[in-house]
Formats: C-alpha cells, structure tokens, sequence
C-alpha cells in the first residue's frame, strides 16, 4: 500500500522524484507516535509528518535509521514506485 | 543524542539562572522609577528585553493555527506590507512598531526561529530548509534593496529626495534592518507546508520560563495601555512655587517668580513646565522673561507626544497681565487618548495673582 494517498500523483515538494514509504503504516502498526519515532531517528517530528505525506524525501543516513528502528530493509520502508499493502505483499509471498 | 540533550539541559538551567537574575535586576529598576530615580520608558524597555528574552528560551510549539501555511502566509504579507509602509511615513511611529514587533515575534513562534538556528539543534530537513531559505532571501533583498535604490536615483530628483527623507526618518533603515533580520524566516513561513497536528504533538515543556513566559507577554501588552489611559484617568500632579524677584534697575518687591510644572500620567505621560518673572508698577503688570512663544515648547513626554494649543500672552486695559498656555499630550500607544493641559497666569498692576496654577 502507498501511504502517499493524495500525494501520489505529486512530486516531492524539494522537487525530486516521489519516494514512496510505509512510515506511517509501520509506525501506527508498533504503535508509535510521531514524536517517539521522531526521537529514535533523531528528527524534528513535523518531520515524520513531511516524510509520511511524501513533502521530504529522506537523506540515505536517515533512511538507514528508519530501518535499523523499524528492523526492515530499507527496499521494505521506501520505494520508487508506488508500495502495495502489507498484507497483499505477505499474501503474495505466502502464495509464491 | 544523549550529549545534545545533556548540553540542552545544561544550557535551560543556565538560561533559567540568569532570568531570575536579570528579572530581579528588573524589579529594581522598576521600583526605582516609580521613585522616579529612572525613567519608565526605560524601565518598559527593559521589561520588554527581558520578556522577549524569556520567550525565546521557552521551546514551546506554536499554536496549530500559526502551523497553517495560509496563515503563515497571511503574516508575511502583513510583514511586507509594514515593511513597505516604513519607507513612507515617520519610522519612529510607535504603534507601526509595535505591530512590526508584535508580527516579528509571531514570526519567530511560527517558524521556530529556525532560520537562527545552528546546525546542532536543526535536523537535515530543517537545516535543507534554512539553508534554502538564505538563499531565496539573499535575491530577494538584492532585488527589493537594490531596486528601490537604483529606482529612487535614477527615476528623478524627488524620488531621491524621497529616499533621502525616508532615510532621515529612520523608516528606510528600520525596513533595511527588518529585511536583513526577518526575511530569510519570512521565506520559511511562507514556503513551508502545512504542519501535522493533533494528539501527535510533543506536550508543552513546563518549566520556570515556560510558566513566567505567558505572564511577561500578557503584562507587556498591558501595561502600555494601563499606562496611556493613566494619561487620561490619574490625578494631574501640580508642584507651584513662587517668591519674590529682584531684576537688576527695578525695585526688590515689584517682581515675582512664578514656577510651576503639571503632571499628567504616571510612567506615561508628559510634564509642562511654567517658568516666569512677572513685574508690575502700579500701572501694569509686564513680563520680565519666560512667557514668550519659545517658553511654550519646553516640555517633556514619556511614550506620549506634546502639542501646543494656545500660548498667549495679553494686557488687558485695566494693567492685568494674562498668560494661557495650552497643550495636549496624546499617547504614542493609544493615540486617541489625550489630555489638555493649561497653565493660566494673571497677575494685576498692584502685583495680586488673580490665576495661577
């Protein structure tokens, strides 16, 4: 699942090509407020919101972060192209 | 992480430590200008420092409406509008100031003051933001300096005199200063997208500053306006005095001196001085110095502005001498509050004062 939502036909707004993520999906799914995954990463936490909404496209320090705070590879967070849902993701593999 | 947050707190108890000392330094200066040993406009100066002063070490996050970009947005164009404003009329308007101040700390509150912030404190989106914001701020000041510059001197003789004007004023530098400090953080809140709210916003800190914060801001507002409506509502002060005066080539007991001096406001306000000898002979009464026209424009305001009405001085046929002097003080804050003040002299040809304050 993308959680860019209205954001999805947009470009960043530092202009760069949309990076797509799943921050919010894992935040809400460990139950973290933005202010607790803000301190983890060490960010201001409007910044968690910026990224969520796809307004700030992560430095590669900061995405290594996230992953070392959620436990997921960094291709599992963010993606260039739009992100399926977790579960269809899971489904999938379950399947394959 | 662990050393910032360390260095954060050292730094707040420091901060906090010098604020009571400082708020106790201020205390004093006020109480001494309720003796009058200062004047209360430098006291409010003071007061006003230090509060700014308090709200700058108290990171609270704005309220959400100053997190919405159009209201951000709303304040930068009353900020320029201001700015542009300055340029035109007398730069040490108070209460253009005022609300030039006013709108700048909303600024400060509404962009965090990231545009001053170092490096260790922001993280990368906001130093992205900040470092871009210098850089759009850089060509607007270039463009906007640079073009009422070359357009003023090279349009005609009147724009450069306007310029020149407007730089005597004080108006053109009060906007150039206001450009150099605010604009790059004046791009931030103009550019910067609409901010998350809700439950997932940080709880305010509470410390000593955050609690004195609220209260200096509230009595900052106040006080002024307390102040400026004693102007109309505190009992006029009046201190009189007057004795003989020898003149040289008159005679010792056919001149008197008159001094007076009326009080109106308490901080904010104004003093009107009357300083005379009248004489008389038997025939008329006649001023011997200090009721002329140059005499009526001694005097002295604090926050409020004084205006001659009337400043006359007559004989009338029966010998009387008459001196009326009129003024207004009107307040730099609340313009529409003033207060005439008179001081009347009348004094017969037999040396009986008839009227005097």
């Amino acid at each position: 699942m993308s959680v860019r939502g209205k954001e999805d036909q947009k470009t960043a707004a530092d202009g760069q090509r949309p990076l797509y993520n799943r921050i919010a999906v894992l935040r809400a799914e460990r139950q973290l407020s933005r202010q607790q995954l803000a301190e983890a990463v060490g960010v201001n936490y409007q910044t968690i919101g910026y990224i969520e909404r796809g307004e700030y496209n992560p430095s590669l320090e900061l995405a290594f972060r996230f992953s070392e705070v959620f436990k997921l590879p960094i291709e599992a967070i963010f993606s260039r192209e739009p992100l399926r849902p977790l579960s269809e993701e899971l489904y999938r593999r379950e399947e394959g | 992480m662990t050393n910032r947050l360390a260095l954060a707190r050292l730094t707040n108890r420091i901060i906090e430590a010098l604020l009571g000392l400082t708020l106790l330094v201020v205390v004093a200066v006020i109480l001494m200008s309720f003796v009058g040993l200062v004047p209360a406009g430098l006291a409010y100066l003071l007061f006003v420092f230090v509060t700014v002063f308090t709200v700058r070490s108290v990171p609270v996050e704005p309220g959400a409406w100053l997190g919405l970009r159009i209201v951000r947005r709303a304040l930068v164009a009353l900020i320029a509008v201001i700015t542009v404003d300055l340029l035109f009329i007398n730069g040490f308007d108070i209460p253009t100031l005022i609300a030039l101040v006013l709108c700048d700390f909303a600024l400060g509150r509404a962009t965090r003051r990231v545009a001053g912030a170092p490096d260790e404190i922001l993280d990368e989106r906001q130093a992205i933001w900040r470092n871009r914001a210098y850089r759009f701020a850089y060509l607007i000041f270039a463009v906007a300096a640079g073009g009422v510059l070359l357009a003023s001197d090279f349009v005609s003789s009147d724009t450069r005199q306007w310029l020149a004007n407007s730089l005597q004023r004080g108006g053109a530098f009060i906007s150039l200063i206001q450009l150099l400090a605010f604009l790059p953080s004046m791009v931030i809140a103009w550019t910067e997208p609409d901010r998350i709210s809700g439950a997932d916003l940080p709880r305010l800190r509470n410390g000593l500053a955050a609690q004195l914060a609220g209260l200096l801001v509230a009595l900052c507002l106040v006080i002024p306006i307390v102040l400026s409506l004693s102007i109309v509502f505190a009992p006029m002060r009046i201190s009189r005095i007057t004795h003989p005066e020898t003149i040289p080539g008159t005679t010792a007991s056919s001149c008197m001196y008159f001094g007076a001096r009326e009080e109106v406001g308490v901080g904010f306000g104004a003093s009107v001085p009357l300083n005379a000898v009248a004489c008389w002979n038997g025939t008329t009464a006649y001023e011997s110095w200090g009721l002329n026209a140059s005499d009526c424009l001694i005097y002295a305001g604090d926050f409020a502005t004084v205006s001659t009405l009337e400043c006359r001085r007559s004989t009338q046929p029966d010998g009387t001498l008459r001196f009326t002097y009129r003024v207004r003080v009107q307040s730099m804050f609340l313009p529409f509050v003033t207060r005439d003040v008179a001081l009347n002299l009348a004094l017969t040809k037999n040396g009986k004062v008839l009227q005097f304050p």
